[in-house]
């Protein structure tokens, strides 16, 4: 099975060579078999690429140790699920895994436009092609994932147990499947700058495939703080880690981007700045992917130290270079169509918005590749960590929470005091009396109170559209509130699911903000029989415990946790020691939202430190984290409003008939 | 009862539902303030509590160096590392050393990059306010951008000819009912 995955991309490596030659040969000479030859080759890839992942897969579930990635990342008691896992727990099955994704895409775009864009498909081809030939070029000569051993190993060395777990067999592909989507909006605005194809084809076209790289990146992300939190145990879920900045940097591009195309879409406007936007969240995608191979940066994701820098290095220039001299030759030809007439305006508002986003995400950038920079500078190491980003993304995060909540509700072209008045007094009001109640309440942290103003206003907003456009409904159409307010979503899907999205991203503040501004912890050193409190929690050390299966031992210890003097819950946070890696890791115990009754309030965050066989003594750290669940259930509102947005328009309402709910609705003045 | 009669009277499922969806997402706030209220400590009789006032302003600025815990500092860590050098410090500050005399042995020690962030110094400080200049600058750019954008926009509003009245007025009105319809797609 080796030695077919290992020809499978020997010949994908080919086939993409010859999809990116004839798909530019077929363009400048007009050839359309040379074309469709370019295409017919982006499918090979696929299929190529998806026999050569099968048979890692089964080298894997074989325990074939002839190989060395397969010995590296498993072994015999290894569960079936983190062997097929175990694909991508390393460099190059990692690298293998992204450019399969990559050819899948590119064989679905081909098959989808081949017939709709035939002018822009060539340069598709030839570029998603081209991104193909670096990485299986890589794969070949320089990170192999089928390269045997001199002598095959009588047992491997085992996945990291710390990437043993579900959201790690699902973390990493989400955010490959948001990385690699990417290419697809990148390789139709490099094949509309080729071709001179301007207008919005481009745009237009690659609508979904932007929302779905943007969704899959975010869910990516929300996955890895879910895994961060419940499997590295010190309490939070985001530490600003080189390879966590790495993931968001594209991930912010790319929501400014699906914002900033809006203005094209309705004003012909930005054409420079949403080519730019795509070319910087292609570039953010394959730097993400150059640091975690790298090894340039320390991290706790990083592969060692490899060969692979300066191919990717070099790689990066690249397309940073062709991308934008391409633009640069375009530039007299993407001469804006309209401009803006109002500071007080949505054209306005977005485009703060995006300065916003790419304010964040250039300060993460800084902050990501500071530490290079002092070194080969002041030949100074220095550590950039939480404090220094915290320091000035919470105040831009803060700016843009208040666009969130102007920028669909203020009018196009020109806002005047009546529509600011008409559409903003309401959440303003809602927001200042949120704030006020947390204060009376006790809320004296001042970044945390501007944050829950700001999220309930934005709330405030979104509801108050709500409202209006379900009275219109239910004004010109004769129907109930749930029918009024469900059509009304439904016949404007892209609009109610981007309101869904911000409800979501909303929840992820205040989360964020509780979570954050409000943590408590305790360390305490006890022994059986003995109890601890924290907050309005109470944990009685109940029990200790020890198990084995057949790849560790497991050490627990049982806490009943009472609030007010009820027992609630019994927590049993653990240790496992691998005994392949001898490797422990800490296995937290939360009372929270997967407890049974969820508790939505804090999570109570338990984690068994270390114990002292002689004394008898157990150290445990515990954390009260306020509000904390809503970061996980705001990522399932934003699931949800992001498949209300892609869902197909089912029928076009006339427009007469909508125009009376519009001017209800006060979205313009 | 007419459909317009319905949209004139705020609907009270309406207002139960906007009710229901505040108090759905903001009981969780008005919680903070308990637990922020909530004592910080560890039940009488039971042993202490493993870091002092003083050992905690080392251990939130010292990271830890074990090798696997990056961006974590000795406060936040759980490794074994981490609970050895919380001990290291904990005696260094009962032995009488301030807490500034210890995250500088630790600096000789291990270098600058021992620190979770650069101090704010020399050109360190660069490094510190470059964010806060560019975004400062994008700002700036962008107002002075569409205050630019405006004005070219009033003076080619000044010198087109003009057009009765009502009839500009009609045209404008066309462009807004296009927005909208635009909006609604």
């Amino acid at each position: 099975m080796a030695d077919l995955g290992y020809a499978c991309l020997l010949m994908a490596l080919l086939c993409a060579v010859w999809g990116v030659l004839s798909s530019w040969l077929g363009h400048q000479m007009r050839h359309s078999e040379l074309v469709r030859s370019g295409e017919n080759a982006a499918v090979a890839v696929a299929t190529l690429l998806g026999v050569a992942c099968l048979s890692l897969i089964t080298a894997f579930l074989r325990n074939d140790f002839s190989l060395l990635y397969v010995a590296q990342n498993s072994n015999t008691t290894q569960p079936a699920i983190y062997k097929i896992a175990a694909l991508w727990g390393g460099q190059s099955g990692s690298l293998m895994l992204w450019v399969f994704i990559l050819s899948v895409y590119a064989a679905i775009v081909v098959v989808q436009n081949r017939r709709r864009h035939r002018v822009l498909m060539p340069g598709v081809t030839g570029t998603l092609l081209g991104i193909s030939t670096f990485f299986l070029f890589m794969l070949q000569f320089v990170s192999n994932p089928f390269e045997p051993l001199p002598r095959a190993a009588a047992e491997g060395t085992g996945l990291n147990p710390l990437l043993q777990n579900p959201f790690m067999a699902s973390h990493p592909p989400s955010l490959y499947l948001g990385y690699v989507g990417v290419a697809v909006p990148f390789a139709f605005a490099l094949a509309a700058l080729m071709a001179g194809r301007l207008d919005n084809e481009w745009i237009t076209t690659t609508r979904r495939w932007s929302l779905f790289a943007w969704f899959f990146l975010g869910i990516g992300i929300l996955q890895g703080g879910y895994w961060a939190y419940v499997e590295l145990g010190w309490g939070g879920y985001w530490a600003w880690d080189p390879v966590e900045n790495a993931s968001l940097m594209p991930w912010l591009t790319m929501t400014a981007f699906i914002h900033s195309v809006m203005i094209q879409e309705k004003k012909g406007m930005l054409k420079v700045w949403n080519l730019l936007l795509i070319i910087m969240t292609f570039c953010l995608s394959i730097f993400g992917t150059f640091i975690t191979r790298s090894g340039v940066i320390s991290s706790v994701h990083s592969f060692t130290k490899s060969s692979l820098g300066p191919w990717f290095a070099t790689f990066w220039v690249t397309i940073v270079l062709v991308s934008v001299l391409l633009l640069i030759y375009r530039l007299p030809r993407l001469r804006t169509e309209n401009s803006i007439e109002s500071l007080l305006s949505r054209e306005s508002a977005f485009l703060f918005n995006n300065i916003l986003f790419i304010a964040i995400a250039f300060t993460v950038f800084w902050g990501t590749v500071y530490p290079i920079l002092s070194e080969a500078i002041q030949g100074v190491k220095v550590s950039i960590g939480p404090p220094w980003f915290n320091q000035w993304i919470v105040p831009l995060g803060l700016a843009l929470i208040f666009v969130t909540g102007v920028g669909p509700l203020i009018a196009w072209r020109r806002a005047s005091g009546q529509n600011l008045i008409r559409n903003f007094a309401g959440p303003i009001v809602f927001g200042a009396a949120v704030g006020a109640i947390c204060f009376v309440l006790g809320v004296r942290h001042f970044r945390a109170l501007l944050s829950f103003v700001l999220c309930a206003f934005v709330l405030a907003t979104i509801a108050q559209e709500l409202w209006r456009g379900t009275r219109s409904r239910m004004a010109s159409a004769g129907e109930g509130f749930l029918t009024g307010l469900t059509s009304l979503i439904l016949r404007n899907k892209r609009r109610y699911g981007g309101y869904l999205v911000h409800v979501g991203m909303v929840m992820i503040f205040v989360g964020i903000t509780g979570s954050s501004a409000f943590q408590q912890e305790v360390t305490a050193h006890i022994k059986r029989g003995e109890s601890f409190t924290i907050g309005p929690y109470s944990m009685l050390f109940a029990d200790t415990g020890s198990s084995h299966d057949e790849h560790k031992d497991v050490l627990s210890a049982t806490l009943e946790v009472s609030r007010d003097g009820q027992r609630v819950d019994t927590l049993r946070p653990e240790k496992y020691y691998y005994r392949a890696t001898e490797q422990p890791t800490t296995e937290v115990a939360i009372h929270g939202l997967f407890s049974w009754p969820p508790n939505l309030g804090d999570d109570l965050y338990t984690i068994l430190v270390d114990n002292d066989p002689q004394g008898g003594g157990y150290t445990f750290k515990a954390y009260l984290n306020p509000l904390i669940s809503w970061i996980w259930l705001g990522g399932f509102v934003v699931i949800l409003g992001t498949h209300v947005a892609v869902l197909p328009e089912w029928a076009r309402v006339p427009a007469k008939r909508l125009s009376s709910a519009v001017e209800v609705s006060g979205v313009v003045s | 009862m007419s459909s317009r009669d319905r949209a004139d009277r705020p609907p009270s499922r309406l207002r139960a539902c906007s009710a229901l969806l505040i108090a759905a997402l903001f009981p969780a706030a008005l919680s903070i303030p308990g637990a922020l209220a909530a004592p910080q400590h560890v039940d009488a009789g039971t042993p202490r509590v493993e870091e002092s006032a003083a050992a905690e302003e080392v251990t939130t600025v010292i990271q830890c160096s074990c090798g696997g815990c990056v961006n974590q500092t000795l406060h936040d860590c759980t490794c074994g590392f981490a609970a050895s050098q919380r001990q290291r410090i904990e005696e260094a500050i009962e032995g009488g050393s301030t807490p500034e005399a210890i995250i500088a042995s630790y600096v000789q020690e291990h270098g600058p990059q021992i620190r979770i962030v650069p101090e704010k110094s020399g050109l360190h400080l660069i490094g510190w306010a470059i964010p806060f200049v560019a975004a400062a600058t994008g700002l700036i750019a962008l107002t002075v951008l569409l205050l630019t954008w405006r004005r070219r926009t009033m003076t080619d509003e000044a010198h087109a000819l003009p057009l009765p009245a009502e009839t500009d007025q009609r045209y404008r009105d066309r462009l807004d009912r296009d927005l909208k319809e635009m909006d609604r797609w």
